[in-house]
């Protein structure tokens, strides 16, 4: 069955159809309050844009065509930016740097809507407290990373929506140790979350952990060797060309850390397969959910 | 005279929080049940976790047997059964016990997750029948 467009305060979010309003919006990242899905606590509740009178229950909506809702949520206000710099990082990832066009306020590792045209947009975490740095996976077709790759010029005009999430150092105590793991463009949150704890002051163990299936995937080598106070490890499933990258498994590698694990904390980004299954092997060696952050990163499609 | 809930004289939300982590890891390393938790979104299950045993020692919830129905249907074909209620509600007692509780809140508690057997295993509720 083909796949509904709906739109929640100017996003555009693709659901299969059955999916409620509310499953779409978080799939989308979206983060809706909510509690009870049944329609009792009235905490995701939704108004339409045609009629603001009339309130959508976000858990009880089937997702539907055309279907325009608002959240009211401040975080989702829109800002405009500008393009300021662009650069590879590897064979396939680039490095965009943003400019607000008016003030914002953001945590690094936290995400945004970014889009060029209204209605459409896509999903990318923030990999910087000082700037605001995306890192773009390129897909040859990719409606955004494409375009960003091969048309946009430097001082071009973009639009985001957020910031939004709390895959931040924020909430870290600066003597806990913190484990950063993930794969592909997972990387940029992860770096964002230990550039902050840099500035923050964090005199407990940052490692940082950065796997891939293929050697292509290990992009940013050179950034982070220059990464100063935090333990980095780059891991390949296939061996490297690159020295600096160990041949080996993500998840064997955290297993490694054994019960030192449990007095981390632990941020998780990437492939959500390995998102999920890392988290299963942290809790249940004892790291409490409260310390797990993951932000696992679904593809466009 | 007053007597404080359950979930009042454990400390209120947050240890409740700290009875879900210990509560759910028991679940996933309890081969009787740990296949029905695969595949699952671990923040999600911990929140519905943590309205149940809200729910259980007597907190401030907007339980619905409705709810337990659609959260357990997909369950059910895995084989969801009687003997799995019974695993989980043996396992909420020993969470409750290492945090503290006395046998009687013990069983009340696990009297309470027994009301709702039949909301979870979807069957029609033996008090209506």
């Amino acid at each position: 069955m083909s796949r509904v467009q709906l739109e929640v305060d100017g996003i555009g979010i693709e659901a299969d159809p059955g999916d409620s309003v509310l499953d779409a919006c978080l799939r989308a990242g979206l983060a809706i309050p909510h509690s009870c899905r049944a329609g009792a606590c009235r905490g995701c509740e939704l108004q339409s844009v045609e009629d603001a009178a009339r309130a959508v229950l976000a858990c009880q909506t089937p997702a539907t065509a055309g279907l325009r809702l608002r959240s009211g949520q401040a975080q989702l206000r829109r800002t405009a930016l500008r393009l300021v710099r662009k650069e590879w990082l590897g064979d396939s990832t680039l490095r965009v740097v943003l400019e607000p066009q008016t003030r914002l306020q953001w945590e690094a590792g936290q995400y945004l809507f970014l889009s060029r045209e209204p209605g459409r947009s896509r999903c990318y975490s923030i990999a910087s407290p000082e700037e605001l740095e995306l890192h773009i996976a390129v897909q040859p077709r990719g409606h955004m990373s494409a375009w960003l790759a091969e048309d946009a010029r430097i001082g071009d005009a973009l639009e985001m929506a957020g910031p939004l999430g709390h895959c931040t150092h924020a909430a870290a105590q600066l003597d806990e140790p913190l484990l950063l793991a993930g794969t592909g463009t997972g990387l940029a949150p992860l770096l964002g979350v230990a550039r902050s704890a840099i500035r923050a002051g964090h005199c407990a163990p940052i490692h940082l952990l950065h796997g891939s299936a293929r050697p292509s995937g290990n992009y940013a080598l050179d950034l982070l060797d220059s990464l100063s106070g935090v333990a980095v490890e780059s891991w390949c499933l296939e061996s490297h060309p690159d020295p600096r990258v160990r041949h080996g498994d993500l998840i064997a590698r955290v297993r490694q850390f054994g019960s030192e694990l449990a007095s981390m904390r632990v941020y998780l980004c990437g492939a959500p397969a390995l998102v999920s299954q890392l988290q299963r092997e942290c809790f249940l060696e004892g790291v409490p959910l409260s310390r797990i952050h993951s932000d696992p990163f679904l593809p466009a499609r | 005279m007053t007597t404080k809930s359950l979930y009042e004289r454990l400390g209120g939300a947050p240890a409740i929080q700290a009875a879900v982590d210990r509560f759910y890891r028991r679940m996933l390393k309890d081969a009787r049940v740990a296949r029905f938790f695969e595949g699952v979104d671990m923040q999600r299950q911990a929140e519905k976790q943590r309205n149940f045993l809200t729910m259980v020692t007597g907190g401030p919830n907007h339980y619905t047997g409705k709810d337990m129905r659609d959260g357990h249907a997909h369950l059910l074909k895995l084989g969801l059964d009687d003997s799995h209620v019974d695993a989980v509600i043996e396992n909420l007692g020993a969470v409750l016990a290492e945090l503290g509780a006395n046998e009687a809140d013990i069983a009340e508690v696990a009297a309470l997750a027994n009301s709702v057997r039949d909301d979870v295993l979807s069957r029609q509720s033996r008090a209506r029948r």
